[in-house]
């Protein structure tokens, strides 16, 4: 328990320590109980890190010497104005100017107090910033307006806006931004750095990154957001670390290598242009929808998010082959076609559509750097770096109109143009199709 | 020569004809007058910022809420804080340092009476320019500190960082000049026999301020011309493709910027200064060290500027030495909140509204002072940064602080402004309105903060659980806005009916307590002289006698002049031609202001 711990950097004895848990529960509100999921996903009071347990620790040492310094002025100046207040009998009082030793003691006393306050801290400040040691994993942390973008140079992945890790070996983040100053926080991986567009360096300077070093204590769902104001949607753009156990974490690298390669696929049934002819009407009004599309490119690829992995799991996985056209976006849908069908044929539309010219998906011709990679996006919680939960209404939403979901994003919806862009001109078939397709990709 | 315009022999305006008012008021150079004009002025923009704190915290009332867009939130938070800091803070010390130094230390004016006009109107027209950008829904939207590369051309193409940045440069300017004005009054035109060491503790205050302003005002304007610069010429200070750095921003903007804090908070603890020992009937406990302490915490407060920046990414020495020096500024920090309970001790004390402000004062202030040192301890200040943590702290350092003192600096020399009481038992009503909603506002944001909500974003996830901490602090601005309605239903119904005061209706110690109520327009009918630090408890006949007896032969005052107001509108015209960009437009702004400045100069001062 983190509170503990940090009690236990107070000089005290047990009992002090156990009233000072006590307390810290109660005064922060923290209520840790090991093992279950905080109440508050974002919450500093539980690191999962060394790192941010370090910092966690000497936060609760300043605490405590300060609430002491707080509560003793705040009843000394209840208890004085109390006590002389005015009543009818009470005296002239003395002209006092001054008393030089009580003066010397409260100057001193203080002093004693920062010094016990700074030396965990400088400490701290050393040890948290040093190399990331032999072996650590690195990520490259690229921040984006209104999204992250993160690289495994090791293994030649790269994936948006959820990053996963194995547990117990140490992380070294990489950082730089491709616009504007970002900082990446997930709280409960410890404190945040900011993201800096990279300066061009100069001749015989190398570029300088900003690191975060860590290692995840246990697996789980961490959420986290970016927490220097960067424009338009800083509040949407939302990121998540993942930490599963070693294996499960070398699946996930496999699965991404591999991304949407072509295996033994079904033959398309129809050309995509003549599937259906939806209509504008219908899908706009598309409630949310716990629709589960079609595994069928993804058959036989297992969802990476084992037991470890906390993360809200945005549906639950579909039986392969599943016939069940989802309800709510009207006239796109044909009764009777399984999503796989509407997955394959998205896949054709994706490849030649502009999408491409932004976005990559690994296995496939899409290679484009502008956007977030979209390789394994069905496995992603999100759409739009935490602007909707990752749902096929949602989803639909999104592609035909970002920014109303999103103010200010550089994505172009059907018919607004975005970032520069121009309009999408996709239709509403075309758009469940993508949908779909992506989705699809677990 | 400053002392030489504030002395010379003018007319002595002894006005049988009833003047216009508002013309008078456009011409004076009056320091009350003038003082009345920023305080009102700052008022009226503490009620515009309170506006927007009120719609920043209805959007935020439930997550995902779409009571206000994505930009009009980022409009809105810029301006709140742009707005509170330079409109709000500052002015209204300047509107106290005008009202009260010249009397506190026996003056007739300022040093430089029209410089002072024109500090005022520069204020005014800026302030009105930067607002103003509403009307065409591009105000600021880069935050307060409108960091870099945020706010270059490329990704801000619109008005809103030109309104910014050209709107301060103004402001700055005017807050140098006034800087200027109060050194060489302070330093020049006291009463004789009041050296520094007895001057009273606001003005000592005011000196600490001032010399902070004209050191620090100067840093932030090189930072927005060199921002200016990069937007309107296309130079690349900040243009990270072209080997600008943004970081450059960050250490201009907080070396202004953490001065800036001590600019803000210094004249609260000169008021509270005044006020305790008054309330207790006791001198203030350790006078020197109060001074000494003011002055270090100015000092130090140079030293401490990149502690706003420990996520920046500066290295641990870096961090481990404003870390340290940060930890320090508390030691004489605390030493002025316990020197102020010792003035306490074995005193008189009345629970008069002020006395109850600045009781309270110390008690939100030192809230906002350890939450401070939490952010000190930089390795946690890491996940502080940010997030509504940081927003708790500053909102109880400048409202628990500085507000606190404005609302008892208020109730205490309202008398002096205009002859009247205000009403002690709605000051009551409204301290307690006021205190219980301030708390519950802020209060809650430090767990808010703490559990994971950044600032500056205009909707949050439901996931986050802190809906309900939100609605707290938003019902808590509801009853700061009942607290501060009080107040101003106070002062309107006081002016009228206010009972009336006399000069010196709480037993004051220092000189502007020797003069009527309200002051002549010459403060004193001759000079007191001064041989203590009380001069109103100790040597209260002479000097009553010297502000309200058999006057001088010749008193010499400045004759009100309309150059200030012509040439500062010229000043300020200059920057909004800038906005036009033509390369020409400006110098019609610029001729116009020579042409004030000219004809300034020439202007006959007898």
């Amino acid at each position: 328990m983190a509170l503990n711990e940090a009690a236990a950097v107070r000089p005290g004895g047990a009992l002090a320590r156990r009233a000072a848990g006590a307390l810290s529960a109660l005064v922060l509100a923290a209520a840790p109980v090991s093992g279950q999921e905080p109440a508050y996903p974002q919450t500093t009071f539980q690191p999962v890190s060394a790192y941010g347990a370090s910092q966690n620790a000497v936060f609760m040492n300043t605490f405590w010497w300060t609430m002491g310094i707080l509560v003793l002025v705040v009843l000394l100046t209840l208890y004085v104005a109390w006590r002389f207040r005015e009543r009818p009998d009470s005296p002239e009082p003395a002209h006092v100017h001054g008393n030089v030793k009580l003066e010397i003691a409260w100057t001193l006393i203080p002093a004693v107090i920062v010094v016990l306050i700074a030396i965990p801290t400088v400490q701290t400040i050393f040890e948290n910033q040093r190399r990331a040691p032999e072996g650590a994993l690195q990520v490259e942390v690229i921040g984006h307006q209104w999204w992250w973008e993160f690289r495994y140079p090791e293994h030649g992945v790269v994936t948006a806006n959820q990053m996963y890790i194995p547990v117990g070996r140490p992380i070294d983040l990489k950082m730089h931004s491709a616009d504007v100053i970002h900082s990446f926080w997930i709280p409960r991986i410890g404190g945040k750095r900011d993201v800096n567009p990279q300066a061009r360096a100069h001749e015989g300077e190398s570029p300088s990154f900003n690191h975060i070093v860590f290692t995840a204590d246990s697996a789980g769902y961490y959420p986290g957001q970016c927490a220097e104001y960067c424009g338009d949607s800083h509040a949407i753009m939302r990121m998540s670390v993942v930490a599963v156990a070693e294996p499960d974490f070398d699946a996930w690298v496999a699965a991404m290598q591999r991304g949407d390669a072509p295996a033994e696929a079904p033959v398309v049934a129809q050309p995509a242009a003549q599937l259906t002819v939806p209509t504008e009407t219908g899908a706009a009004q598309a409630p949310p929808t716990q629709a589960t599309p079609a595994q069928a490119l993804a058959a036989g690829q297992e969802g990476v998010r084992g037991q470890e992995a906390q993360g809200p799991q945005p549906r639950p996985l579909p039986a392969p082959g599943q016939v069940r056209p989802p309800t709510g976006i009207g006239s796109a849908v044909q009764p009777g076609i399984p999503d796989s069908i509407y997955a394959l044929q998205g896949r054709q539309v994706f490849g030649s559509s502009v999408c491409v010219a932004c976005h990559a998906i690994q296995g496939t011709s899409a290679v484009g750097m502008v956007g977030p990679s979209l390789t394994r996006f069905g496995a992603r919680p999100h759409v739009g770096a935490g602007a909707a939960e990752n749902n096929l209404a949602n989803l639909i939403r999104w592609i035909r109109d970002p920014q109303a979901l999103k103010p200010g994003t550089l994505m172009p919806g059907a018919h607004k143009a975005g970032g520069g862009f121009p309009p999408t001109g996709l239709t509403d078939a075309e758009i469940h199709a993508i949908a779909m397709y992506l989705l699809s990709l677990r | 020569m400053a002392t030489l315009e504030a002395r010379a022999p003018v007319t002595q305006p002894h006005p049988t004809k009833k003047k216009n008012v508002v013309w008078d008021l456009m011409t004076t150079v009056d320091h009350k007058k003038i003082g009345l004009l920023y305080g009102v002025t700052a008022l009226f923009f503490m009620v515009v910022g309170g506006i927007e704190a009120t719609l920043i915290r209805i959007q935020l009332a439930k997550p995902e809420n779409d009571f206000l867009s994505a930009d009009a939130y980022n409009q809105i938070f810029t301006m709140h804080g742009t707005t509170m800091v330079f409109l709000v803070g500052m002015p209204i010390a300047v509107a106290l340092f005008n009202y009260i130094v010249p009397l506190q230390i026996g003056a007739r004016d300022v040093a430089f009476p029209r410089l002072n006009a024109l500090s005022y109107w520069i204020f005014l027209f800026g302030a009105l320019f930067m607002n103003s950008s509403f009307l065409i829904g591009q105000a600021p939207n880069g935050g307060w500190f409108g960091y870099a590369n945020l706010t270059s051309e490329q990704y801000s193409p619109g008005m809103n960082i030109d309104f910014w940045a050209l709107g301060l440069q103004a402001l700055g300017a005017a807050s140098i000049m006034g800087g200027v004005n109060f050194i060489t009054t302070i330093l020049n035109l006291r009463a004789p026999g009041m050296k520094l060491m007895r001057m009273p503790l606001f003005t000592w205050m005011a000196l600490l301020t001032s010399f902070l302003i004209v050191t620090a005002l100067p840093v932030f304007a090189v930072a927005l011309f060199l921002i200016t610069f990069d937007r309107f010429w296309g130079t690349t200070f900040f243009v990270t493709q072209a080997g600008g750095d943004p970081v450059l921003w960050q250490h201009l903007f907080w070396m202004f910027g953490h001065p800036e804090v001590y600019i803000l908070i210094l004249p609260a603890f000169g008021i509270v200064s005044e006020i305790i020992p008054v309330f207790s009937r006791k001198p203030l406990f350790g006078y020197a060290v109060m001074v000494y302490s003011g002055a270090l915490i100015a000092l130090i407060g140079w030293g401490v500027w990149a502690h706003h920046m420990f996520a920046t990414g500066m290295g641990p020495i870096a961090d481990a030495f404003f870390t340290v020096s940060t930890m320090i500024i508390a030691i004489p920090t605390g030493v002025k909140i316990f020197n102020w309970i010792a003035t306490m001790w074995g005193g008189k004390i009345r629970f008069t509204t002020p006395m109850l402000y600045a009781i309270g004062m110390l008690i939100t202030f030192t809230i906002g002072g350890v939450s401070g040192v939490m952010h000190a301890t930089s390795p946690h200040d890491l996940q502080q940064t940010d997030t509504y943590f940081v927003v708790a702290h500053f909102h109880y350092v400048l409202i628990g602080g500085l507000i606190f003192a404005i609302f008892a600096s208020l109730f205490y020399w309202f008398p002096k402004y205009t002859g009247r009481l205000m009403s002690d038992r709605w000051g009551k009503v409204n301290f307690w309105l006021f205190f219980i909603g301030f708390n519950m506002t802020f209060m809650p944001q430090h767990w808010i903060g703490l559990l994971g909500m950044p600032r500056r974003v205009f909707t949050y996830s439901a996931e986050l659980n802190l809906t309900g901490l939100n609605q707290l602090s938003t019902a808590g601005v509801f009853v700061q806005i009942l607290g501060v309605a009080v107040l101003f239903g106070n002062v309107l119904w006081s002016l009228k009916r206010g009972a009336p005061s006399g000069p010196n209706p709480w037993g004051g110690a220092t000189l502007e307590w020797a003069t009527t109520s309200p002051p002549p327009e010459h403060n004193f009918n001759r000079i007191p002289v001064v041989h203590t630090r009380e001069p109103m408890w100790l040597e209260s006949a002479a000097a009553e006698d010297a502000a309200r007896g058999t006057p001088e032969p010749h008193i010499h005052l400045p004759p009100s002049s309309y150059w200030p107001i012509f040439t500062a509108f010229g000043a300020v015209l200059t920057f909004v031609l800038f906005l036009t960009n033509l390369w020409w437009a400006p110098l019609i702004g610029l001729t116009w202001t020579t042409l004030g400045a000219i004809n300034w100069a020439y202007e006959p001062t007898h």
